[in-house]
């Protein structure tokens, strides 16, 4: 019979089944994910599940559009395309051949217009990529301002503390005749406070 | 006929934009070619950006009202490349061999160091390229949470531009259910 | 060959296999192709080569959408479906060419379920799992954060799992 906390643990653990069959999971948890499965059938089916299901989905195969679906595409812009020529032909040919079209331009002109690539401004999905790319661009300035800044904190620890704070506080312990004290661990400069508080004690 | 005059401007345009930026993005001093690094396959990578010229101008236009100093800072920008990577994704080796690799390359390349830190398992390298005066390219390896992080900016950079706008941004929360 | 057609020829197999495996009945797939390569046709000269594919997925996938709620609105006035076998009536009227694909019972209760699931849970998995697309990918088709379609992912599987589990008798525990 399962405990109240090993139903609790498969629950929970119900929730990063995906994420472990990805192999996305930290590797402290991932490792205790598979030591339960060791030990519960129920969850360890469920792994499998996600498994199958997985690679099922991952073997279905590309399909190819039904011929006469192309060909019935293809045709009907090849049929436009030639007429829009037509027009172009009728544009450029001489003047008063030109001249001689009249009416049945005009009802020409009309038809094609309805035919050819639409001029209308860029369809909503460059706006779209615009703003993607903007995202993306502030995700990259993001991990740069978290990586400068780690950096900074680790040279404030590593430089400012122990190259500049801790021998500071030996040379003033020393100037008050205090005796001698450990440099402060590495860690936020409030440490420095601590170092006070036991200089005035002793 | 209003097609064809169309299309004699769009071409100039672009003719003239061709001229201004004939340099391909490989020479310009700020490039560094992450892709060489090679210890970062497509399907491992949790995130890819690579961001170009033109597109960074468009970026600059539309926030020009809203953000003008992000702004600024794209339209000076030639390109954006990121490669993240989970760590778990990854042989220790391998990302150890592709950080070297880089920091080598870097070296080799004339770029400088401006900042590294190394503590518990984590490390960032960041480098600079200057050419004429200016900060011309950044390029970061890193490990840091988890993940591989290569990114290269190239293009003029204000330091004191780029500070202030980092100030001011946040890092979505990864996680995952 | 023109540049139009060789686009059709290089991108159609991708954008049918996405309706085929969204909508789940050929006719309405073939439909969403005609829509989508229509579409493709009229934008061809703005649209940027190094952005076609995502353009296009990105289309098919609306078309997709479109369709699925004009579906649902219509259905309102019909004998409730929640299984789809009507779907599935209307596919054998066809020839199917997804059919051999569909042979075992598994892979078959596997597409009925995937057709269950909500969007974009649905358009993520397939994109995902059966058209190999990375998350970025993914991301920039369906204009949400990375970290949004690795949720929409593992959570279309769980359901997949949960559909999945009762009909193998695979009941989770809690």
């Amino acid at each position: 019979m399962s405990r109240p906390d090993d139903k609790t643990q498969c629950q929970d653990l119900q929730l990063r089944i995906e994420a472990f069959v990805d192999k996305e999971l930290e590797r402290t948890e991932a490792t205790a994910l598979q030591e339960h499965l060791e030990i519960c059938p129920a969850c360890a089916r469920q792994v499998r599940l996600a498994t199958e299901i997985r690679q099922e989905l991952r073997g279905l195969p590309e399909l190819d559009t039904p011929q006469h679906v192309l060909d019935s595409v293809l045709g009907t812009m090849r049929r436009n395309e030639s007429r829009r020529r037509s027009w172009l032909d009728l544009f450029r040919a001489p003047g008063p051949a030109w001249i001689a079209v009249g009416a049945t331009a005009a009802a020409a002109l009309f038809a094609v217009m309805v035919l050819m690539p639409s001029q209308e401004p860029a369809p909503p999905e460059h706006s779209a990529e615009v703003e993607i790319a903007t995202e993306e661009a502030r995700l990259a300035i993001a991990y740069l301002d978290k990586l400068t800044h780690r950096a900074a904190r680790d040279l404030r620890e590593d430089v400012v503390q122990k190259r500049v704070v801790a021998p500071a506080a030996r040379g003033l312990s020393r100037s008050l005749n205090a005796p001698e004290t450990a440099a402060p661990k590495s860690g936020p400069v409030s440490d420095y406070r601590d170092l006070n508080d036991r200089t005035r004690s002793s | 006929m209003h097609r064809l005059r169309r299309s004699i401007l769009l071409l100039s345009m672009a003719l003239l934009a061709s001229t201004l930026h004939a340099q391909p993005i490989e020479e310009h001093p700020g490039y560094f070619p992450i892709d060489e690094l090679q210890f970062l396959s497509p399907d491992d990578l949790s995130v890819e950006i690579n961001l170009r010229g033109a597109m960074l101008r468009l970026i600059g236009k539309v926030a020009a009202d809203d953000d003008p100093e992000f702004a600024q800072v794209m339209k000076n920008l030639e390109a954006i490349r990121v490669q993240i990577a989970p760590t778990d994704r990854l042989q220790a080796d391998a990302i150890r061999k592709g950080l070297d690799t880089g920091v080598t390359m870097l070296e080799n390349m004339g770029w400088y160091r401006m900042i590294l830190t190394r503590d518990e398992g984590e490390e960032v390298h960041i480098y600079g390229r200057e050419d004429e005066g200016d900060l011309q390219g950044l390029t970061v390896l890193a490990i840091e949470d988890g993940e591989v992080i290569v990114l290269n900016l190239v293009g003029r950079i204000d330091p004191d531009q780029l500070g202030s706008l980092m100030s001011g941004l946040d890092l979505p929360e990864v996680t995952v259910e | 060959m023109t540049g139009f057609e060789a686009a059709v020829a290089r991108h159609q197999r991708r954008v049918f296999s996405f309706a085929h495996y969204f909508l789940g009945n050929p006719s309405e797939a073939e439909d969403v192709v005609q829509e989508v390569l229509l579409r493709l046709w009229q934008n061809w000269h703005k649209l940027d080569a190094e952005r076609l594919e995502p353009w296009l997925t990105r289309v098919t996938r609306n078309a997709c959408y479109d369709l699925l709620r004009k579906r649902r609105s219509t259905s309102r006035y019909m004998v409730p479906d929640p299984e789809g076998h009507a779907t599935n009536q209307a596919t054998s009227d066809r020839p199917d060419p997804g059919a051999k694909a569909e042979a075992s019972d598994f892979r078959k209760h596997l597409l009925a379920a995937l057709r269950k699931l909500d969007e974009p849970m649905r358009s993520v998995l397939i994109l995902r799992e059966i058209q190999g697309l990375k998350y970025q990918e993914i991301a920039d088709i369906l204009e949400m954060p990375l970290n949004t379609v690795r949720v929409y992912l593992h959570r279309g599987r769980q359901r997949l799992r949960k559909q999945l589990g009762r009909v193998y008798d695979h009941v989770p525990t809690g």
